[in-house]
């Protein structure tokens, strides 16, 4: 294993973000004292991550360097279904390097580029996120030089329980599980759960202990990995305070832990 | 005093001209800076540029008068121009990015013929002294975590916003012997130098940009090197005054990946298809079962074929023997008839024998008695039937009698003439 402290993300060696996005009939309420709808808040906020991804890929030349590359599931658009979230000319396609990702938005918006509209419609079948996802981790581990390149990173939001995790949750549970063996010489893959709330309640910022929360929130905990030292610094940056071996879940969290979330989550 | 300068991009710029980093120095001062432009941040090789020449050009060594040495250059830097993409979504990043302003370390160094060193810092650019027993003074950052620790660059925006404040400075003063080495590193090389102090030996013994070359190839294919924008200074203040620049050649430049875009196997087959191609597998596998079948019918078809003619050819068979060994019932029917026909005759014959004996003996019976009587006679003979036996016992009685008759039950007219000639002469007698 080598020292991922010495690994730069570059575009030979570029890391994977796969941004997992809860579409069902629940996203289409309030988020908190937002005046949007959750999923609006939701597609605002990937929106803007990934042009912050864009901007840290920018060279000062303006040329972009393919040093990520995205893949967003949505889940819960469609009956029982996840799928690649993409739209556009960009739909049907699973992982996007950020440079065709700027070569075709959807639109602009505010003078910014935006390439994911807000969906709440279903149910919410996040397992099968998650199979996919752990499908594509896996691909892209194997392919080319990525074993030697910064482990993917899953990013899943949020804001209920899944429709298709089988009793007890075994079948969530046994996909995180395989998700969280895949690995690179860098690392294993990280998974970052965000629960939103429609509710002003008790927050759980990234714990390390299992939160006084519902069985479900208890489960998303439990599938979260570990933030790593990245992560953890800019989290101390952003003003979480965090113990060790705080993991990356957050339950109950608002618009402004969403977008924070997604920076923390998103390696710099 | 000898001054070397070792650069090398990072692979993934390809060339020289988009490496980051920028040096200035003066011999003549014995000044050096070097600045690490971010990435992260616009035009940030042009930032760091400026303010090297300029510290180079002012030396200043307190951080207040080096904030305002700074914040006077961003207009320098701001009014350079700059084409933005005619791509909209790439120009609006250029734009954000813009106005984010420049950002790069820096670190400004004074060799003092009094063997001391006056260093000032902001970011995690480094200096290492090192002296001829090996032993190594770095500064400011003597690990590599307070080095990854650092947060602190000096960024154009947040100069002119006064939101850089003497704390984000380090300064010193360093006294050094003159056999001693003394060596600025940009943070990729200054965190490998901090891992493996060794390495700063490697490092001195590099004299050409084959040496540097190899020496990054090697760190960086072993992982122990970050892959970045390599920069260092190294000045011996002891050597006769020599200056070498090893960067690479014009006409260097490292390969350039050809892009591949990953597609995720397992993902990418839409499910329509995968349905698509499990329905074709069905249909395929039943159509194997279907010719299967067929073959095995076939066989048994060929088998039921064979039986069959089998079949047929027993039964031609069977009836061309039920033919050629039918019994021949016409012949035996003819035959039959023949002698039915035989018995006949011989029957109407015998009828006729019987015939002319009663005709003859009805003439005698008619010449011997009276009409009446043969009336009577003729009634009785004609009710009187006579046996068989009875002809028989008769016959016996008259060839007793001496009558030259045969005894064999058939009673003719000359039996009927020799009986009543019999009976007369019996009658005689009596």
């Amino acid at each position: 294993m080598h020292d991922i402290r010495n690994l730069t993300i570059s575009s030979t060696n570029p890391c994977l973000i796969v941004y997992l996005i809860d579409q069902s009939y629940s996203m289409s309420e309030q988020f908190g004292n937002a005046s949007h709808s959750k999923a609006f808040e939701v597609a605002e906020a990937i929106n803007d991550i990934i042009y912050e991804v864009g901007l840290r890929c920018i060279g000062s030349g303006g040329e972009l360097k393919n040093r990520f590359e995205i893949a967003i599931i949505g889940y819960g658009k469609e009956k029982n279904s996840a799928q690649s979230g993409w739209e556009g000319q960009l739909a049907r396609k699973w992982v996007v390097s950020i440079k065709n990702i700027f070569e075709y938005p959807l639109g602009q918006q505010n003078d910014k580029p935006i390439w994911i509209k807000p969906y709440a419609e279903q149910d919410t079948p996040m397992t099968e996120a998650f199979e996919n996802a752990k499908r594509l981790c896996n691909d892209w581990i194997n392919w080319g030089n990525h074993r030697d390149c910064h482990p993917p990173i899953i990013i899943n939001i949020t804001d209920g329980e899944a429709t298709d995790a089988g009793s007890s949750f075994t079948h969530l549970i046994n996909e995180t599980q395989q998700i969280k063996q895949l690995r690179t010489n860098y690392g294993n893959v990280n998974i970052l759960n965000i629960h939103i709330s429609s509710k002003a309640g008790d927050k759980s910022l990234f714990p390390d202990k299992t939160p006084s929360i519902d069985r479900f929130g208890k489960l998303l905990f439990d599938i979260s990995t570990p933030l790593d030292e990245n992560m953890i610094r800019i989290a101390l940056q952003k003003g979480y305070r965090l113990n060790d071996g705080a993991k990356g879940y957050v339950f109950n969290g608002n618009a402004s832990d969403l977008i924070n979330f997604l920076n923390i989550g998103t390696p710099h | 005093m000898s001054i070397k300068i070792l650069q090398l991009h990072k692979r993934a710029s390809y060339e020289y001209k988009y490496i980051q980093d920028r040096y200035a120095f003066s011999s003549d001062k014995s000044v050096f800076a070097l600045a690490d432009g971010t990435t992260q941040s616009f035009n940030s090789e042009l930032w760091a540029e400026i303010i090297t020449k300029r510290f180079v050009s002012s030396p200043n060594y307190s951080p207040h008068n080096l904030i305002s040495l700074f914040k006077e250059s961003v207009s320098a830097y701001k009014n350079a121009k700059f084409e933005f993409s005619t791509n909209p979504a790439k120009a609006s990043l250029e734009r954000a990015k813009q106005s984010k302003g420049g950002t790069a370390t820096f670190i400004g160094v004074s060799i003092k013929e009094k063997k001391s060193i006056k260093v000032i810092s902001c970011g995690d650019t480094n200096l290492f002294l090192l002296n001829n027993e090996n032993k190594i003074k770095t500064f400011p950052f003597s690990d590599i975590h307070s080095l990854d620790a650092n947060n602190h660059f000096v960024n154009t925006e947040v100069l002119l916003q006064n939101g850089i404040d003497e704390s984000f400075f380090k300064n010193t003063s360093l006294s050094y012997d003159q056999s001693d080495t003394i060596i600025l590193a940009t943070d990729a090389l200054s965190r490998l130098v901090l891992k493996k102090p060794d390495t700063l030996k490697e490092l001195l013994r590099i004299q050409t940009f084959e040496n540097l070359l190899e020496f990054c190839l090697k760190k960086w294919e072993t992982k122990e090197l970050e892959e970045d924008d390599i920069s260092a200074i190294i000045i011996a203040p002891e050597n006769n005054n020599d200056i070498k620049i090893i960067c690479p050649p014009n006409k260097f430049e490292f390969p350039k990946e050809k892009e591949k875009e990953f597609v995720p196997a397992s993902l990418t087959k839409p499910k329509s298809n995968n349905t698509l191609n499990m329905e074709m597998n069905e249909i395929r596998n039943q159509f194997n079962g279907v010719a299967k079948d067929m073959h095995h019918l076939k066989a048994k078809l060929k088998l039921h074929e064979i039986l069959l003619m089998v079949t047929i050819s027993l039964l031609m068979v069977n009836l061309l023997m039920m033919y050629l060994l039918r019994p021949k019932v016409n012949q035996s029917i003819s035959e039959q008839s023949n002698s039915a026909n035989l018995i006949e005759k011989k029957f109407d014959e015998t009828i006729k024998g019987l015939q002319s004996e009663m005709k003859s003996l009805n003439n005698i019976i008619s010449e011997t008695i009276t009409p009446n009587e043969s009336k009577e006679k003729e009634t009785d003979n004609n009710n009187k039937e006579i046996t068989k036996d009875e002809a028989k016992k008769r016959q016996q009685e008259l060839k007793n009698a001496g009558y030259n008759l045969n005894d064999d039950g058939i009673w003719g007219d000359q039996s009927e003439k020799a009986w009543q000639e019999y009976l007369r002469n019996k009658k005689n007698k009596l």
